[in-house]
């Protein structure tokens, strides 16, 4: 019994060891690879926070992901504002604007509070692609300058993991605070939680301006690694991609999106070196995790432990 | 039921819930017509009715979940009307659902747990952890319904009859001062709902709690209620103590009829 459970403790040790060892030991386009993956692997999560932990869908997330790039891009190039008040501004930006269509979304439940955040979501999606003037339509805003340091691929690999590290940090703690239990029950069961005295809905707008503010985070750290912004950021295929991430490696767990973004971005890479057909792949492997594992990885991962440790008893 | 007629006098004169021409009507039906009604502090008073009488519509009412279209609700002494469902919650009333209504993937001492931060007002703390927090009252609560040695099942998991225990729970992991119940043994063996009526009367003792409930089983009303309001089409037509209302001929010829004689 408490063999694995020492084991468990060093784990996150091992984890990290791991990911500082990378830029020495794999190549420049893996740690690139690997930059990529730390954002997505935060926007997977934050869309998991509303997802498996909320209950409500959020289809047009991909907008937040868009406005914090955006942000971002905008203060750095066009008002040559400083790094550090760009990367923490971009953030906020998002989530003043997540409380404005979570007031909104969140007042529908269901199927409909998907199509509703959807339908925000390509309206923000319209503004960035058609605003010439301020955001560049859809030539993108490119070449925007960053610090000296992050251009290298070494330094910029660290600043980004560890930031994606303390925000993962700070959405695992909110998880298991009274707030994240209560926002479960709400997922569970949203009527009866007002007869436990709590207001559901405050804690859903709660809930949805957390998750765009790191939705946006990811989306400000990606310009790091793209040195550019361009609109596909804000589509709703972005957050589709966020949501088969959750879905790939399980909702209803904390890690599971982390480890969905890691598997599907690294397949993604492997199976278009090998094969055009990618989207191929994609779809039978949902199919396969839809019809034989609907709690995803780390509920397969999971299961297997549980018989393991009732063979062993 | 053994108590000084002094005690009783007493408190008599201390209403914890009183309504006053409450009216609610659905398009042409009336739900609730023009309800006068009233519960003593620390009493265990029932609501019969045949089925549609306006009971479930009533708790509706009084919990904030519909709004009353004309009347007045007074709890403790603070007019509730037109409250939300929460704020009457924060205020002392709890409810146990008829229909079972919980939250199925949750193991049961975290529900009870959830209800205790809510009651305390700590949800919106982001980053306190919540799992040693009151754990120790939710295992109390759990063990005065019986639920002690489940405590880590999933709500969903649990027997009909347990989830009914869990209701109970719940609604007791909000301290209220008025706890409505709305059929408490409705799909209950003859076993559990011996067992249910003990546990509401222990409750309701210990805990100095007063007791609303919905009922359809007489044996359970007469047995547990100290009062009893009778409910027809919306309309009070009885009340009075269980031989008052097993006497009277209105509702003899209404509703009881065949079940008592």
């Amino acid at each position: 019994m408490t063999k694995p459970e020492r084991w468990k403790a060093y784990l996150p040790m091992l984890v990290v060891a791991v990911f500082v060892a990378i830029p020495f030991i794999l190549s420049e386009a893996t740690s690139i690879l690997l930059c990529e993956v730390f954002c997505l692997c935060l926007f997977a999560v934050s869309i998991n926070f509303l997802l498996g932990y909320g209950g409500m869908i959020p289809f047009g997330h991909g907008a937040f992901y868009g406005v914090g790039a955006y942000s971002c891009a905008l203060m750095l190039k066009k008002a040559g504002l400083p790094f550090g008040f760009a990367i923490i501004t971009a953030p906020i930006i998002t989530a003043i604007l997540g409380l404005v269509i979570g007031f909104f979304c969140t007042r529908l439940a269901g199927l409909k509070f998907a199509l509703l955040s959807l339908a925000f979501g390509q309206i923000v999606w319209a503004i960035i692609y058609k605003w010439y003037s301020f955001t560049g339509g859809d030539d993108g805003i490119i070449d925007i300058p960053l610090p000296m340091f992050l251009y290298n691929t070494t330094y910029s690999y660290y600043f980004i993991f560890l930031v994606v590290g303390i925000a993962l940090f700070v959405l695992w703690r909110i998880t298991n605070s009274t707030f994240g239990w209560t926002l479960e029950s709400i997922r569970e069961n949203a009527e009866r939680v007002y007869f436990i005295g709590t207001n559901a809905r405050n804690y859903q707008i709660s809930a949805f301006v957390i998750s765009t503010f790191f939705s946006g985070l990811a989306g400000a750290l990606f310009v790091l690694v793209s040195h550019n912004a361009f609109p596909e950021y804000a589509f709703w295929t972005k957050g589709g991609e966020g949501i088969i991430m959750v879905v790939l490696g399980g909702m209803f767990s904390f890690l599971g999106p982390v480890i969905g973004s890691f598997v599907l971005l690294f397949l993604h890479t492997f199976i278009l070196s090998q094969t055009e057909y990618w989207p191929f792949f994609l779809g039978a492997m949902l199919l396969v995790i839809m019809l034989f594992a609907p709690d995803g990885i780390v509920g397969v991962i999971g299961r297997k432990w549980a018989f393991e440790k009732e063979k062993a008893n | 039921m053994g108590e000084s007629g002094l005690l009783r006098r007493k408190r008599r004169t201390e209403m914890i819930l009183k309504t006053s021409s409450l009216t609610k009507s659905f398009g042409g039906l009336m739900a609730t017509n023009s309800v006068d009604l009233s519960v003593e502090r620390g009493e265990i008073t029932a609501i019969i009715g045949p089925n549609g009488a306006g009971k479930t519509t009533f708790f509706n009412l009084l919990t904030g979940y519909i709004k009353p279209d004309s009347g007045e609700i007074d709890f403790d002494g603070k007019d509730i009307t037109g409250w939300k469902t929460n704020q009457i919650c924060l205020a002392g009333i709890a409810r146990a659902f008829q229909i079972v209504n919980i939250f199925p993937r949750l193991p049961i001492l975290k529900s009870i747990q959830i209800a205790i931060f809510s009651r305390d007002r700590k949800g919106l703390r982001l980053f306190s952890k919540a799992s040693d927090l009151s754990k120790d009252e939710a295992f109390e609560i759990l063990a005065s319904v019986g639920l002690e040695d489940k405590a880590e099942t999933l709500g969903g998991e649990l027997s009909q009859g347990d989830q009914k225990r869990l209701e109970i729970g719940i609604a007791l992991a909000n301290e209220p001062r008025l706890l409505l119940l709305d059929e408490p043994t409705a799909g209950m063996s003859s076993v559990e709902k011996g067992s249910t009526v003990e546990l509401v009367r222990q409750l309701a003792q210990k805990q100095n709690l007063t007791v609303l409930f919905t009922e359809h089983d007489m044996d359970v009303v007469f047995d547990l209620a100290e009062k009893i309001w009778v409910l027809h089409q919306g309309k009070i037509i009885c009340s009075g103590n269980k031989e008052e209302v097993k006497s009277s001929e209105i509702v003899q010829r209404v509703y009881l009829g065949e079940e008592i004689a």
